[in-house]
């Protein structure tokens, strides 16, 4: 039993230190927090993007010079896209809106506009002195076909790529160059790499394909906008065709020769720096710090192609106003300022996206990004290439890419028919577009 | 020869939590390239804090740190009393009572986190510290009854009534006999609040805007990747800065739970 003082004592410290942070703590606060100033217009930009701390730190020091040319206060803040789509709801139920603009990829922008959170940004004119890319142009118009409205304007733009080792070049199969892979030619498909993976399996007896099948990763995209679109020439029209059939087929074998750990990955980024894989399929924003940190050791090529042609999705960011925003003048400067060419190149060179306008076609300095956009470019000018968007599916793109996720699991990870597993999916698939009343992509 | 076995399986247990813990320290200031070549780090850089701290998180921190006192002061304001009465006195319904209080737990956050926002909005608690406070006591409450009705119920009865038989009135019987007690159970039910407050996400995120606590400034971004991929040391320097002052508050707090557990063993 402890003695009276003891406990006494005991209490009287606990209340004491307790006493003693809270001050401690508050005095700190109120220190470190920015003083009351004069009024100045401070507005929210909350953005799924360029989340990661160099990234955002760049974003803090480019809204620095937005502050010094305009005197707008932007504070930018990243958040998931579920934390901002119950943000805003809860905001504009509640009639009190905090968020003056919301950065985020098309797709999430079209999730939000689905429920009914957007600003028109018709209303606000053209942007003068810019040309925004062809891609990026459809991607507006889709969303205005749907829901009747500008909802966003284009900020930025990214891709898929197949980064490899430089290692895996010294085991490339029979009748395959490094110059067919950097450079995407008729030899450079999905057999070929398929035949490269097994090659690299039997002379190193490990299994070195990077795919990024983790919750968080991106798998699905390489389904319907990569596979599909190279096997059968649409993402989801042949869902369920002979194709099709051969294209799972060929991503069963694949499979055998990528890294166990594959299903736990949510970017490739680090395997790559750590060598558990040579060859790596993923978002350019996902595998850009391997190569800004080690730029000599990988090789950035365009996707392989299939069959049909070489398919690919172009991804887009873009900027949107919540729906009674305050500010909203203010936040179209902000959109002005970040669509401007000068910036638009800069944000090139520091994040793993690049460009909506063509008018800026910036010097790239950094080694990794300058890769990154060499193979980028390379799809681009591929000839055989099948450029496709993410379809704008709302609140319905959810189970879009559950369909694909769920046939991944059951053919290639559990081994069930192909045939089986297609027809029991298709209908679900078909569903979606006749409840959105559009053409199956 | 049990000793021997006694000190391994100690060492393996102590070696289970202080490896991760150390590793994660220790990686947390390599130098990125060096980091992914060796599997202990050779070059250190504080670079990883340096941007942390520049992008706000020491600010973070500090309210983290507020919000998380309040959540003590509240819960137990609120926790103490509820428990004293469920722990000592039977009475009908005291069951369900008990059942009910766990009630909250069963619904997630996440689902209740719209209306919730749109209340705070309307009532002027959004994006204010002791909003994040209250729904943080809200969070930690079952816990805090619970574990409190079971440190007041092991205070020996015996003693309280020898209070009274010495004409002590019952306000002072509370705070010279049953407190005093249940001191060290109570700390560690204040370790509880602090650290479920310190460790919540979803409602922090929702319920603020500029003023965010630092899991919802570190965690989302920063830890689980959310936009953009990031190197591993940047992850291991954010789970850096979440866990030490969690560490530093359980080290001194530690006493305390020792003197409980060491307690229960003697009785």
């Amino acid at each position: 039993m402890l003695s009276k003082a003891i406990v006494t004592r005991t209490i009287a410290i606990i209340i004491a230190v307790i006493v003693i942070a809270a001050v401690a703590g508050a005095a700190i606060y109120m220190f470190t927090r920015p003083p009351m100033e004069k009024p100045v217009i401070r507005i929210l930009f909350a953005s799924t993007q360029l989340a990661p701390p160099a990234e955002q730190a760049f974003m803090v020091e480019l809204l620095t010079e937005f502050y010094k040319e305009t005197g707008i206060d932007v504070s930018f803040l990243p958040f998931g896209y579920v934390d901002i789509a119950n943000k805003l709801e809860a905001e504009i139920k509640a009639g009190r809106i905090t968020v003056s603009l919301v950065g985020g990829l098309s797709t999430e922008i079209d999730f939000f506009a689905s429920k009914g959170l957007l600003e028109d940004l018709g209303r606000f004119g053209a942007l003068g002195g810019r040309t925004f890319l062809e891609a990026a142009i459809r991607a507006v118009e889709d969303h205005k076909k749907i829901y009747g409205i500008t909802t966003f304007v284009p900020w930025m733009t990214a891709t898929f790529v197949v980064v490899i080792n430089n290692k895996a070049f010294d085991y490339l199969p029979s009748g395959l160059t490094k110059d067919d892979v950097v450079k995407g030619t008729e030899r450079w498909t999905w057999d070929a790499m398929l035949a490269w993976a097994k090659n690299i399996y039997e002379k190193t007896g490990k299994r070195l394909v990077g795919l990024p099948a983790g919750a968080g990763g991106l798998l699905h995209r390489l389904l319907h906008g990569y596979l599909y679109v190279s096997y059968t020439g649409y993402q989801a029209q042949k869902f369920n065709s002979p194709e099709a059939v051969q294209m799972w087929g060929l991503l069963k074998e694949l499979w055998r020769y990528s890294h166990p750990e594959s299903t736990t990955w949510s970017a490739m980024a680090d395997p790559l720096l750590k060598e558990d894989v040579w060859l790596a399929w993923d978002h350019t924003a996902r595998v850009i710090s391997a190569l800004k940190t080690s730029p000599e050791k990988f090789t950035v090529a365009p996707v392989p192609k299939g069959p049909v042609g070489r398919g690919y999705i172009v991804v887009l960011a873009g900027l949107a106003i919540p729906k009674g925003a305050p500010n909203q003048e203010e936040a179209w400067k902000l959109v002005e300022f970040l669509t401007r060419p000068s910036t638009q190149a800069r944000i090139a060179e520091r994040v793993g996206f690049f460009p909506v306008v063509s008018e800026a076609t910036p010097a790239i300095t950094d080694p990794g990004v300058k890769k990154i956009a060499e193979g980028v470019t390379a799809q681009l000018g591929a000839r055989d290439s099948i450029a496709v968007a993410i379809p704008p599916l709302g609140g319905k793109a959810g189970d879009f890419i559950a369909i694909y996720r769920e046939a991944f699991e059951r053919i290639v990870l559990k081994g069930e028919d192909i045939g089986a597993v297609l027809s029991g999916l298709e209908p679900k698939l078909k569903a979606i577009f006749a409840e959105l009343k559009m053409p199956e992509p | 020869m049990r000793r021997v076995w006694v000190f391994i399986i100690s060492m393996l247990i102590i070696a289970w939590i202080t490896v991760p813990i150390t590793y994660t320290i220790l990686s947390s200031f390599a130098d990125l390239v060096d980091y992914y070549e060796n599997v202990l780090p050779r070059r250190y850089t504080l670079r990883y804090y340096e941007e942390y701290l520049r992008l706000g998180v020491g600010e973070a921190l500090v309210r983290s740190v507020l919000v998380g006192i309040l959540t003590i002061i509240l819960s137990m304001i609120i926790g103490l009393p509820a428990g004293y009465a469920i722990g000592r006195y039977v009475f009908r319904g005291r069951d369900s009572l008990k059942l009910a209080i766990l009630f909250f737990k069963v619904i997630p956050i996440a689902i209740m986190a719209v209306p919730l926002a749109v209340l705070f909005i309307r009532v002027g608690l959004y994006d204010t510290l002791i909003g994040i406070a209250l729904i943080h006591t809200a969070i930690s409450l079952p816990f805090v009854v619970l574990t409190a009705s079971s440190v007041f119920g092991s205070v020996p009865r015996d003693l309280e009534e020898a209070g009274y038989v010495f004409g002590m009135s019952g306000l002072q019987v509370m705070l010279r006999i049953t407190l005093p007690l249940a001191a060290p159970g109570i700390a560690a039910t204040a370790l509880f609040a602090f650290l479920i407050s310190w460790n919540e996400i979803v409602a922090a995120i929702i319920l603020s805007s500029f003023n965010r606590t630092l899991p919802a400034a570190v965690m989302t971004p920063y830890v689980m990747g959310t936009g953009g991929e990031l190197p591993d040391p940047y992850k291991f320097a954010a789970t850096t800065i979440m866990v030490t002052p969690a560490l530093i508050f359980m080290l001194y707090i530690r006493r305390y739970l020792i003197a409980m557990w060491g307690a229960a063993g003697v009785r």
